[in-house]
């Protein structure tokens, strides 16, 4: 017993006692939870490029840019808005000059198989219709201004149904306990579905993401790389094919590869 | 201290759906204590386990599985839509719906520990002077038990109270019908309204407190003097 205690006790010893890898690169990002899927997409290449291995957090913009301004550990932060990044800024609890839009929303309006005129779908509809909370997250507040700029907003007022978020909304639907909705288009790509309808970008003010590095960040350096790796034009293409719009030119560095 | 109307319609739709659904977890749940209490099998073990999922499952989970039951592409959602005159999703029968099962344990869990204390010995008494089943346990059973039944009542109303994830999946947050205390704080703080978020909070927390002071009180005073009614207690302690 005693010499087992010691052989435990002697390997701890040297577990502990390991030389950690210096070059051992981890890079913490908190991501939008919106923004998860696509990012995990696109981190391969990125880790393989870089001998890097990046550690996920994701959540709600809003939660994230507490912990953030709290000082929590992240070394690069991928909000799923402009408000809290710019915020997070004024506040300087971001890197010079690190703050830049990385994608571009784009908005959804689900509804049944069979439409064909959505728009006059949408005036007469007598259900529910599900949006996420435009107080709180991009993509409800894009629809609340489809809505207003369609000129329905007042008018189906007492029939919209606030989910959290876009994935709650998302959820609302596939899960049939709605039939006519707002979500993010990446949603519907990524889930291979093609009853939606692709909102005119008129309607409603570009949902632009922002990325920042945090000035409590360990690895600034890698950060800036995963960022002009996302801002890159490869990044972008793929992007466009999960469903986000393209990033206006003068938005994109120019240290970020070719365009699209 | 300057309350929105929106929080007002919160704190009260909160109130509401609290009071309902311990008037309804009360009918539920005594007669299903009684009858647990009774049961001598071997499924006995599996249906309390069962009554106590909504302990151990987290909230949005099981609000997860709601929206799937409450779904009208299955029969289930279909078969209930019909029941309840209307869709449960986004409405404020449906989160009374939820509730019950949410809450469920905190209601029957203090009475069948109070009955299986005194059930026996009561209804055999009752039995022993030809008093029927039914009788003895709304008239000498229930009457022993009143400290439990009052902890039952304020557990279950205080845990209905706070109830947030549950709410937020099946909920929509629709002022009036949907929107609880839970759910507008929830908002505020994503908001970044602070100061709405801390008022709101506050208003909550001063009227649970006196609820549950209340409760404890009247708990006290309803336990029998100097019979074994030592279960009360330990249950009374959790809410102080």
């Amino acid at each position: 017993m005693v010499r087992r205690l010691s052989l435990l006790l002697s390997a701890l010893l040297v577990a502990i006692a390991l030389p950690v890898n210096a070059d051992n690169c981890t890079l913490r990002v908190a991501v939008a939870a919106s923004f998860r899927p696509a990012l995990e997409e696109v981190l391969p290449e990125f880790e393989r490029r870089h001998a890097c291995v990046v550690q996920i957090s994701s959540g709600s913009s809003g939660v994230l840019y507490q912990q953030i301004a709290h000082r929590a550990p992240f070394d690069l932060f991928l909000s799923a808005d402009r408000e809290r990044p710019e915020l997070l800024e004024k506040q300087g609890g971001a890197l010079a000059n690190s703050r830049k839009t990385y994608a571009l929303g784009l908005l959804a309006l689900w509804h049944p198989k069979s439409e064909s005129n959505i728009e006059q779908l949408l005036q007469t509809w007598p259900d529910k219709i599900v949006l996420a909370d435009p107080k709180v997250a991009p993509f409800g507040s894009a629809a609340r201004q489809a809505l207003q700029s369609l000129d329905l907003w007042k008018k189906k007022q007492t029939q919209l149904a606030r989910a959290h978020n876009a994935g709650q909304a998302y959820l609302m639907l596939d899960s049939g306990n709605a039939q006519l909705g707002f979500v993010a288009a990446s949603q519907m790509q990524a889930a291979g579905r093609d009853n939606y309808w692709l909102l005119p970008q008129h309607l409603y003010k570009p949902i632009e993401q922002q990325l920042l590095i945090p000035t409590q960040s360990r690895r600034p350096k890698e950060a800036q790389s995963l960022a002009n790796y996302l801002r890159s034009g490869e990044v972008q293409a793929q992007l466009y094919h999960l469903g986000y719009g393209v990033l206006p030119t003068q938005d994109r560095s120019r240290d970020g590869g070719s365009g699209l | 201290m300057n309350i929105a109307t929106a929080d007002w319609q919160a704190l009260w739709l909160t109130l509401k759906l609290a009071g309902l659904t311990t008037l309804l977890l009360f009918i539920i749940g005594v007669p299903l204590a009684w009858k647990l209490s009774q049961w001598q099998s071997r499924w006995r073990h599996g249906i309390e386990v069962l009554i106590t999922l909504p302990l151990v499952l987290p909230p949005t989970v099981l609000g997860f599985y709601l929206l799937l039951l409450f779904s009208l592409n299955y029969a289930p959602g279909q078969w209930l839509s019909q029941l309840f005159d209307g869709p449960l999703v986004f409405s404020f029968t449906g989160l009374v719906f939820a509730s019950v099962i949410y809450s469920l344990p905190f209601m029957v869990q203090p009475l069948l520990a109070a009955f299986n204390a005194n059930g026996q010995r009561l209804t055999q008494a009752a039995a022993a002077l030809g008093i029927p089943p039914w009788a003895a346990l709304l008239k000498v059973l229930l009457p022993a038990s009143r400290a439990a039944i009052v902890s039952a009542c304020a557990l279950t109303f205080a845990h209905t109270l706070g109830e947030f994830g549950v709410v937020l999946m099946i909920g929509g947050a629709i002022p009036g019908e949907t929107q609880v205390v839970s759910i507008a704080l929830y908002q505020h703080v994503e908001a970044m309204e602070y100061g709405a978020a801390h008022r709101l909070a506050l208003m909550l927390m001063g009227i649970t407190t006196v609820l549950l002071l209340a409760a404890r009180w009247l708990g006290y005073s309803l336990a029998p003097r100097g019979s074994n009614n030592e279960q009360a207690k330990p249950v009374m302690g959790v809410l102080g």
